[in-house]
């Protein structure tokens, strides 16, 4: 393997302690998911006995920066793949923030989970109907 | 002392501290049909289990688990999605006019309900019989129906183990129930969402279940169950790969497996799954398959269950450096069916990193395509087996350096420098120390008959950091993994001589 991609990942890990984030653009209330994660004590705390295992001289082991609310809200309102496609991170007011969190915790009675409007970007992934089961291979 | 003088020699054992199979159960997450929810349960006796948690899709996967490593944790979840049963379906012979109806909830597994009329009559005269396994295109021959049965009089009828009530109703008649009617119908079992895991795992480490893991490692991880969706897989996907970092950070570097949404359309797997998750403490499985349970009851023989089950099942089986899809370890055990072939019908590519099913030309039965974690793209972590031997090799450099905390080490003068780096004949025999656990560890033979399960491995320390200054011991751990024979070229012909 050439691309060290994950190393990299690992090697850029902010302290856990303090998230590294756009600053907030000024006047409408709106900040990235990042930023509002501490308000909501969504960072996942340093531990004493945590350490690093080096592996090719990089942390090899990239233990997640936040707690799984904020990465499940991540991934139901398509937020890193609006940074892909935007360019930019997805930012929303603090109530959506929070509404975003409770989204990412709750099932509707089939056991989907139902994005908060507000919070969720449009390049959040689209899905269609399951149909039947397929048949199986004998 | 001694007299005369003599060479005296104690022989010890232990200083190693190598791992016993009992101090690494496999760890399964899931709902269960009793025990109480955020517990941890050590399973080691079957019934004994069996009793504890009752039954469900994570209970036959740690009851596989037991059988193949002699025990299994289980974390009991709440399981806040409800199951669901469809309405029973009549498919009428002729004029009959029974209904049938099912009780709200409490299936302890996924069913598909098949209920054949066996006698003809009304309730206390007409006799059924039932398949709760595989699904209702299968046909008969090849599912488990129960004994014969007589309609109950009063019509309701308590299905054994299922977890809910079936209702006769007669109807007007005059024939009421018709040898030859059929009614179907499916069920799914209840299903823990990412709240019911965050509580589970929010109490894994206190407590009595704390107690429970004390000198024992979590290595494999399974989370059981099917989501409904892709979607909903891919959000509970999100908060399981936070899950294993909490576990990394409480010294249990392990690696995980889930259903990466089975139940749900490829096409919604690539777009909702596949697309926005990646890490590489997960590995996620695409299939469904038939297979023979671990804990079977009247009518439920060969539930179709996610390939979870199999991949699992052969992840605790395997050694640290094999691929879980590697012919020669045969096909899977007890695996009947699957409801896709990737090799006759690929739905994924290589980068989708997706466990799935596949059959081999090299004989019967049904293997695991290949042995992927859904690792970032790039990322080192391809394997399951990579995953896994560095997991090893990770504890062992944690255990071994955990032995120097607080010891006092010696540093040299570097001239014109401040800083004082520790010693090389230290360093030395630190790095001896650990490198030695490590050959014990990796040490083979393997399954392919290698001596070892890496290529090479060493571990080094850093002999330029300020260890007087920081007080931090910097060390390298490298392992180079034995790559797996993906592929083969080769070619043919024919030819007037041969030169061997």
């Amino acid at each position: 393997m050439t691309d060290k991609k994950n190393d990299r990942e690992d090697a850029t890990r902010p302290s856990v302690a303090t998230p590294a984030a756009p600053a907030a653009k000024q006047g409408d209330g709106k900040r990235t998911p990042e930023e509002w994660a501490p308000t909501f004590g969504q960072v996942r705390p340093k531990t004493f006995e945590e350490t690093i295992t080096m592996v090719n001289g990089k942390p090899f082991d990239f233990v997640g920066q936040f707690l799984w609310q904020h990465e499940a809200a991540v991934v139901l309102h398509g937020w890193k793949l609006h940074a892909h496609h935007a360019g930019e991170p997805f930012r929303l007011s603090k109530a959506d923030y929070e509404a975003a969190l409770k989204a990412a915790s709750e099932t509707n009675e089939k056991g989907e989970y139902t994005p908060h409007p507000a919070a969720l970007s449009p390049h959040a992934p689209k899905t269609e109907p399951k149909p039947e089961l397929p048949e199986e291979e004998e | 002392m001694p007299y005369p003088g003599t060479v005296t020699i104690t022989v010890q054992d232990g200083g190693l501290q190598l791992v016993s199979g009992g101090t690494n159960f496999p760890f399964v997450i899931g709902g269960s049909s009793a025990g109480t929810a955020a517990q941890l349960y050590l399973g080691t006796d079957p019934q004994a289990f069996k009793a504890a948690v009752g039954r469900g899709p994570g209970v036959d996967i740690a009851l596989d688990c037991i059988s193949a490593a002699g025990g299994c944790f289980f974390l009991k979840t709440a399981t806040s999605v409800a199951g669901v049963n469809s309405v029973l379906t009549a498919t009428r012979i002729g004029t009959s006019t029974g209904t049938m109806t099912v009780s709200v909830g409490g299936a302890t597994h996924d069913f598909a309900i098949k209920i054949r009329i066996k006698k003809t009559g009304t309730v206390g005269v007409g006799k059924f019989d039932y398949s709760l396994d595989r699904t209702n295109t299968t046909a008969d021959a090849e599912r488990t129906f129960s004994e014969e049965i007589t309609i109950p009089s009063g019509g309701t009828f308590v299905v054994p183990d299922a977890g809910f009530t079936w209702t006769f109703t007669p109807g007007g008649g005059p024939t009421f129930f018709e040898v030859g009617d059929v009614f179907t119908g499916t069920s799914t079992t209840a299903h823990y969402n990412t709240t019911d895991l965050g509580t589970a795992m929010a109490g894994l480490f206190i407590g009595a279940n704390g107690a429970l893991l004390t000198n024992r490692k979590i290595r494999k991880v399974c989370w059981a169950g099917n989501p409904a969706t892709a979607a909903a897989a891919a959000t509970l996907a999100a908060a399981i790969a936070t899950h294993m970092g909490t576990l990394a950070t409480n010294k249990h570097f392990a690696r995980s497996m889930m259903d990466g949404g089975s139940i749900d359309t490829s096409s919604n797997y690539l777009s909702a799954f596949s697309a926005v998750f990646a890490n590489s403490r997960v590995a996620d499985t695409y299939s469904l398959e038939d297979a023979i349970s671990p804990n079977p009851f009247a009518g439920f023989g060969i539930p179709r269950v996610s390939g979870l089950f199999s991949d699992f099942g052969r992840a605790v089986r395997a050694q640290i450096s094999e691929n879980l899809g590697r012919v020669a370890s045969g096909p899977l055990d007890g695996c009947v069916a699957i409801a896709n072939d990737e090799s006759k019908n690929t739905l994924f590519t290589e980068a989708d990193k997706t466990l799935t099913f596949r059959t081999d030309p090299s004989g019967p039965g049904f293997f695991i395509t290949n042995g992927y974690l859904k690792s970032s793209a790039g990322s080192d972590f391809l394997y399951w087996d990579y995953g896994v031997l560095l997991d090893e090799g990770t504890t062992v450099v944690d255990r071994e350096l955990a032995r120097y905390r607080l010891s006092k080490v010696r540093t040299i003068k570097i001239p014109s420098q401040t800083a004082r780096p520790i010693d090389p004949r230290n360093a030395a025999q630190i790095e001896m120390a650990i490198n030695s656990a490590l050959a014990e560890v990796m040490r083979g033979p393997t399954v392919d008959n290698h001596p070892s399960h890496v290529e090479e491995q060493v571990f080094t320390i850093d002999q330029t950091n300020d260890v007087f200054g920081t007080r931090i011991v910097r060390g390298t751990y490298r392992a180079v993994p034995l790559p797996p024979a993906e592929n083969f070229e080769v070619t043919v012909g024919l030819a007037r001589s041969v030169t061997v």
